[in-house]
């Protein structure tokens, strides 16, 4: 078999089992490298490369090989922007919702907790007043002086429990986050 | 000759026959045949592998009448170069260890 010959029968095992520009790339290879070897390595070079048959089996052999390489490299998870904007908008209503809801605990909480502190700090101001406009009033009118003084102690020490309430009660959830803390530190270890 | 090159190590063959300048398919196939035992076809599949990677171009030159495709290296194939000839040298050096008794007082 001469290269013409060779080179025929390859183009002919060829055609069609793989893409044109794969195909034409393939045959202007081996068409230069026969040429390249020149008269002498001829026949020498067409013995070393197989039948054409067996050589168009490789060449195709190694195009799929590397369509499967590409094939099997995972794609990365194309998320567009606008997807997200849409996923959004769609969960707008529950995302208004649940957030109003937890302004809502929040703004509760807060609020128990100024009145704790308020009562707290209002009833130690008051019993103070209190106190005072008492021993005062116990010059003129004793009894009366004497009812206002005792209330005033009272109102001090409602005053002073409430906010021993709010410091118990702060101290806690700061020791609750704490623990939190710990305890998710512990588990990623 | 004893030893097989692996795709890595042709690879790396290749690149640095371009990289010391462009040549063409046939020359290069001669080339790399004087060191290692390789087949007529077997750079074909090699080069059109590091093209599609971006490691070479090819361009076209006239050559008494006929075309003439030449390789020729990119900045990119330089780098896998680099990286080829650094993993060969540590590859190298384990070898050599193990061929010349060393590791003895290990047991597996």
């Amino acid at each position: 078999m001469n290269k013409y010959e060779y080179l025929n029968a390859l183009s002919n095992e060829l055609q069609n089992k793989i893409p044109a520009d794969e195909y034409a790339n393939a045959m202007e290879y081996y068409d230069e490298y026969l040429h390249d070897a020149g008269p002498d390595k001829e026949l020498e070079v067409i013995e070393a490369l197989g039948t054409p048959q067996e050589l168009a089996a490789k060449i195709i052999a190694e195009y799929s090989g590397r369509q499967e390489e590409l094939a099997s490299k995972p794609e990365k998870n194309k998320l567009s922007p606008w997807v997200i904007v849409l996923l959004v908008v769609l969960c707008s209503p529950m995302i208004c919702g649940v957030g109003g809801a937890a302004l809502g605990v929040a703004g509760a909480v807060i609020g128990v907790f100024a009145a704790l502190v308020g009562c707290g700090v209002g009833f130690i101001v008051g019993g103070v007043i209190l106190v005072g406009g008492g021993i005062g009033l116990c010059f003129t009118e004793t009894a009366n002086g004497l009812l206002a003084t005792g209330t005033g102690f009272a109102l001090i020490a409602v005053g002073i429990g409430l906010s021993l309430l709010t410091i118990v009660i702060i101290r806690g959830i700061c020791k609750l986050i704490k623990r939190a803390n710990m305890n998710r530190k512990r588990r990623v270890k | 000759m004893v030893f097989q090159l692996g795709s890595a190590l042709l690879d790396a063959c290749v690149l640095a026959t371009l990289n010391k300048g462009d040549t063409y398919g046939y020359v290069l196939t001669q080339n790399i045949k004087s060191i290692v035992d390789i087949s007529e076809s077997t750079l074909y599949p090699v080069l059109r592998r590091l093209q599609k990677d971006g490691c070479l171009i090819t361009y076209d030159q006239a050559f008494q009448g006929r075309n003439r495709r030449y390789y020729q290296i990119t900045p990119l194939g330089n780098e896998k170069l680099s990286f080829y000839k650094s993993e060969w040298k540590g590859y190298k050096e384990r070898l050599d260890n193990i061929l010349n008794g060393g590791n003895t007082n290990e047991q597996i």
